[in-house]
């Protein structure tokens, strides 16, 4: 166990090494003088701003002390200024990292709970008409983007029937039941995708597992069908699961830039897109950062839970190594 | 980076669990198959000929230059209707199967030709070399693509071979993944040991033996990741981060239809609809293939 650990650790700590180089570099990748990209057009006649700039970034240092001042000043939460909406970078994004977290979380939740019973269906009818219909729906739910769920949501939710607000945001504090109105369609919209990832996964993971002794064992002794497929044999597919939701995060925070921006809900998603079409280099390399932090360091949690929780893996693993 | 952290990668387990033989059975093309094929076939007409159908070929897609009013519903005049602006639905629709297609065609390849040669190299070669890149593969993994993709946009500027580019190198270590997965089996194989028995050096055994066995398997994966990368340049195009407009995009074009959504929904259905059919279509005959080569999804 300790040496898996420590290897965890190492790819870890190696992961992030090289998303703060990425994220470090990606001002360098500006054409021409740094500041004269960064600063907004009208600040850049300005001979104080521009100085101020040069020495925010460490422009004058080498470039080992440049990278030492700015993973030093990221890690304790300064990720730099924003000179085009003229406050710090986190004070712009620590409001809205809750709301994106929200919708995340909401789509999530969703997600599983549709994909539970018909990935366990398909898989329980595995090559029949429920199966292959099911085969038939994920295929379809994949090939659909996102945003275009999104859009005719609208459509039909809000504007034919008018039930549910097109775009928006409530935060919970201020009312529940108004945030939930609010965060339903976004989140279904980044669910469907999954839904149909997840269905496969389980279909896929439960078809082994329906084969196993203990299943036919269990039968054998007269539970319930759906007893034995809700209760036996899903257990040892909700750790794949895991990893699979770990894993789909990545694509589930792309997917909420298009869909906070489509139903205007201010999280990090659309202030990243904000940022991208404003040119304010500072807020999109901090959300950068940050996103991508967060999303390695979930999938190292997730693979530290499925080492503890998976006593197979554990020793398999260990004795691989 | 020290060799023991990347040692952990399960080599062997996976080689056995991913592949099996393959079989070359001849089997009847489902019709829905066939159906696919032909849109997609459809769909690389669609873009090879954008500029010279009549009634596409520019000026004829803005509806002005034939008489179209704006928001006209599908007609004989204009068999989709037009758009907002009084352009031909059809007609730009035919215009973003290019942008569409010409992304997925270099995104595609450079992942194929990258991530593809990265894995078999990885599978075949084996030892250190295996060790580095697959561990340099799972790192790149673990960037959240389309943020990354949005932040290069940024900061090196929105146009078609930025684009491409930047999802083929983001697809690469999934591509490499396959590769590699698919590669150790085939390296197995009593043809590629005797090649190599017989004195062929390591290059040409990967590129006469190993390479032509990998291709037909890796193409089903490389189908299905053409539908991702379509669903991707539309999502940028939709937030107007794609090539720039008046260029027709399918994103763009559904981008632009949300303005008329309370008075006419044909903008937003009709591209759509095409981009949902060509993304399920390419799912659709790289599962079949996928089946038909028996590569098993874990190892995508």
């Amino acid at each position: 166990m300790a040496p898996l650990l420590a290897r965890r650790l190492v790819r870890l700590v190696v992961t992030l090494f090289v998303v703060s180089l990425f994220s470090f570099f990606l001002l360098d990748l500006l054409p021409g003088d740094t500041c004269r990209s960064v600063l907004p057009p009208d600040a850049q006649s300005d001979q104080k701003v521009y100085d101020q700039c040069v020495a925010d970034l460490h422009l004058d240092d080498p470039l080992p002390l440049r990278y030492g001042s700015w993973v030093g000043s990221a890690v304790k939460g300064d990720l730099g200024f924003s000179y085009v909406k003229k406050v710090d970078v986190i004070e712009l994004i620590r409001d809205k990292i809750p709301v994106t977290f929200e919708l995340a979380i909401v789509s999530i939740g969703m997600a599983l709970v549709a994909s539970l019973p018909l990935g366990v269906f398909a898989a329980y009818r595995e090559g029949r008409l429920t199966d292959r219909f099911v085969s038939g729906l994920t295929l379809t739910f994949l090939s659909i983007p996102a945003f275009v769920v999104g859009l005719y949501l609208i459509v039909i939710f809000a504007v034919k029937f008018g039930k549910l607000p097109a775009t928006g945001w409530t935060r919970p504090t201020d009312s529940l039941l108004d945030n939930i109105r609010t965060v339903i369609l976004p989140a279904s919209s980044l669910a469907l995708a999954e839904i149909a990832v997840y269905i496969r996964l389980i279909r896929a993971d439960m078809i082994g597992t329906l084969q196993e002794d203990y299943i036919f064992t269990a039968k054998a002794k007269g539970i319930s069908n759906m007893r034995v497929l809700f209760r036996h044999a899903l257990r040892p597919s909700s750790l794949s699961l895991i990893t699979v939701v770990g894993l789909n995060i990545g694509t589930l925070l792309g997917g909420t830039v298009v869909i906070e921006q489509l139903f205007a809900i201010p999280g990090l998603g659309r202030t990243l897109f904000e940022a991208v079409t404003q040119r304010d280099y500072l807020v999109v390399q901090g959300i950068a950062v940050l996103l991508s932090a967060i999303y390695v360091m979930i999938n190292f949690f997730v693979d530290l839970i499925y080492m503890v929780v998976d006593p197979r893996i554990r020793q398999a693993r260990m004795m691989g190594a | 980076m020290t060799t023991e952290a990347i040692d952990d990668y399960p080599a062997e387990l996976e080689a056995e669990e991913l592949i099996e033989q393959p079989e070359y059975e001849q089997s009847k093309m489902p019709w829905g198959i066939k159906l696919a094929i032909a849109w997609l076939v459809l769909m690389v007409i669609f873009a090879f000929f954008a500029n010279w159908l009549p009634g596409v070929k520019p000026p004829n897609e803005l509806g002005a230059f034939r008489g179209l009013d704006r928001l006209e519903p599908p007609s004989s005049r204009a068999w989709l209707g037009t758009d907002g602006l009084g352009r031909d639905i059809l007609a730009r629709i035919i215009h973003g199967a290019r942008i569409s297609l010409t992304v997925a065609t270099v995104a595609v390849l450079f992942g194929l030709i990258v991530g593809g040669g990265l894995g078999m190299i990885a599978g075949y070669v084996r030892g250190r070399t295996e060790a580095v890149i697959m561990a340099s593969v799972d790192i790149v993994l673990a960037f959240p693509a389309l943020i990354i993709l949005l932040t290069l946009v940024a900061f090196l500027g929105q146009n078609l071979i930025t684009i491409s580019l930047v999802i083929g190198a983001l697809s690469v270590p999934r591509y490499a993944r396959v590769a590699r997965a698919i590669t150790l089996s085939v390296a197995q194989r009593e043809f590629v040991l005797a090649s190599g028995a017989m004195g062929a050096d390591r290059l040409r055994v990967l590129w006469r033996d190993v390479m032509p066995n990998v291709l037909p398997a890796l193409s089903a994966f490389a189908l299905v990741s053409a539908g991702v990368v379509i669903v991707l340049e539309g999502t940028l195009a939709f937030l107007g981060l794609s090539v720039e407009a008046p260029q027709a995009t399918w994103g763009s074009m559904i981008n632009e239809s949300r303005q008329n959504l309370a008075i006419r929904l044909h903008p937003l259905i009709f591209p759509s609809a095409v981009m949902f059919i060509t993304v399920l279509a390419l799912n659709y005959v790289g599962d079949y293939l996928r089946k038909k080569f028996n590569v098993k999804e874990s190892g995508i």
